[in-house]
Formats: structure tokens, C-alpha cells, sequence
């Protein structure tokens, strides 16, 4: 298991049990490291703890073109990024770790989920 | 009066029957023509079309890769996943092995077997030098 896998690994554990709390930002709330902003869907938002450090993880989701059916459909590719003091430190997305089971997580977990779902 | 007059009506007839036989020999003929210049532009558009798809996947598979960072090792599952992928897209055929662009294709191979990511982003520049996709 590498690195990034290990960083996922805790963040998936710390979202799962409950440690982590997920925040449905707005699409422009983050526009120095989520650009163009307007193709996005959602952007969640946790703050994340590691060796006494605090961070800033955000879930992005953004549409693009798929260009399997002649670009008629639109599909969302999910990035994850790690923030310390508003810098970017590493964007992750599915070529290296399943982000897509952090997405479905998080989904259900977040503030305004919980709010809709009475949880 | 009356029989030459019959002749020259059977001559007309005679010769407006030829005439439509002659044109419309050369209607079938020309039909045949611009059916077949429709089924080449078809095909050319279909062509175009499919060189687009391919071309367009292919910048997706390179981009996936590029953001594999170097240091991810050992490669996770997705890594793996894309760089086969990567592997089938730039296709190394033995007649190919002559010019600098198969050549690069059989080096960002032998990386990709290897794994070693540095060198696979480094031959991903070569061989798109070499081969023209504009990314």
C-alpha cells in the first residue's frame, strides 16, 4: 500500500465512523483550488487531523463531456484535495485510489444529506 | 398519304422509344455514380468521426496518467488499471519498429511493464512528438 493509499485508507475509516463531518460547500467557495467553477456539481468540504496537523479535505465533483456517445452525455470525475492553510498539497482522483466509494460515502454523510434524510 | 404518314408516325415512335432507352441507360449509370460517391463520403465522415472518438480517448488515457503521481508506488489497482490501458491505445506493430515512432511506442512499453512512472511520463512526450496528436 503507497502513501496516497494510506492517506485515503484513514480518510475513508475517519468518514465511516463518523469522525470526519462532511459540509456541502458552494461551488465557488474554494476558487483559488477549485477552478472553473462552474462545471461543478458539488464541492464538500471536512477538516481532517493527521500527526497533530490540521487540514482541509475537499470532494469535488465536475462534469465533462463524454466523448464515448459523441459528447451527448455528460459525465462527473471526482477529485480529492488536501489543503494546509488554503495551499494545495496533492489532488488524487481515480487514477490512483477508488475515490468513487468516498464520493458515495460522503453523499449520504454530508450536513444537508443528514438534514433531508433526518439522520 | 395515308401510308407514309403511318411510317413517319412508327419512325417517331421508333425514335422517341430509342431516345428514352438511351436516357435512361445513362440515368442508371449516373445513379450508380452518386451512389457510390454517397457510400465514399459516408465512409469518410465515419472514418472522421471514429479518428475523433479514438483520438479523444487517447488524450483522456494520457491525461489519467499524468496524474498518477511518481511517487504512488507500489501502483494501486486504478494506476494499473490505466496504464494497461495506456498500453492498448499506443499500439506496437512490427512494421513499426523501423520508424522513430515505433520505436518510442516499444520504449513507453517496456515502462509501462516496468512501472516505472517517471519514464512513462517522459515517453508519453516522445512518442506524441512523433505521432502528430495534437494534446
Amino acid at each position: 500500500m503507497n502513501k496516497y493509499e494510506e492517506l485515503y485508507k484513514e480518510i475513508l475509516t475517519e468518514t465511516r465512523s463518523g469522525q470526519m463531518s462532511w459540509k456541502q460547500e458552494r461551488k465557488d467557495a474554494y476558487p483559488n483550488v477549485v477552478l472553473n467553477s462552474n462545471y461543478v456539481r458539488r464541492l464538500f468540504s471536512a477538516n481532517f487531523q493527521r500527526d497533530g496537523d490540521d487540514y482541509v479535505v475537499l470532494l469535488t465533483e465536475k462534469k465533462y463531456e463524454d466523448p464515448e456517445f459523441d459528447l451527448a452525455f455528460e459525465r462527473f470525475k471526482i477529485e480529492l484535495l488536501v489543503l494546509d492553510e488554503g495551499e494545495l498539497i496533492i489532488a488524487l482522483d481515480d487514477s490512483t485510489i477508488d475515490v468513487s466509494t468516498l464520493a458515495d460515502l460522503v453523499e449520504t454523510k454530508s450536513d444537508r444529506a443528514r438534514k433531508l434524510f433526518r439522520m | 398519304m395515308g401510308l407514309s404518314g403511318t411510317k413517319g408516325l412508327n419512325m417517331d415512335a421508333q425514335s422517341s422509344s430509342d431516345s428514352l432507352a438511351f436516357w435512361s441507360g445513362w440515368a442508371s449509370i449516373l445513379s450508380v455514380v452518386i451512389t457510390f460517391i454517397s457510400l465514399v463520403l459516408i465512409g469518410s465522415v465515419n472514418s472522421r468521426v471514429k479518428d475523433y472518438k479514438r483520438k479523444t480517448r487517447l488524450r483522456e488515457v494520457i491525461r489519467d496518467v499524468r496524474n498518477i503521481p511518481v511517487d504512488a508506488i507500489p501502483l494501486t489497482d486504478n494506476s494499473k488499471s490505466k496504464l494497461a490501458s495506456l498500453k492498448r491505445n499506443v499500439s506496437t506493430r512490427w512494421y513499426e519498429h523501423f520508424t522513430s515512432r515505433g520505436r518510442a511506442a516499444r520504449q513507453l512499453h517496456k515502462s509501462i511493464d516496468k512501472g516505472d512512472l517517471l519514464s512513462v511520463r517522459e515517453e508519453i512526450a516522445d512518442w506524441l512528438s512523433h505521432s502528430g496528436v495534437d494534446l
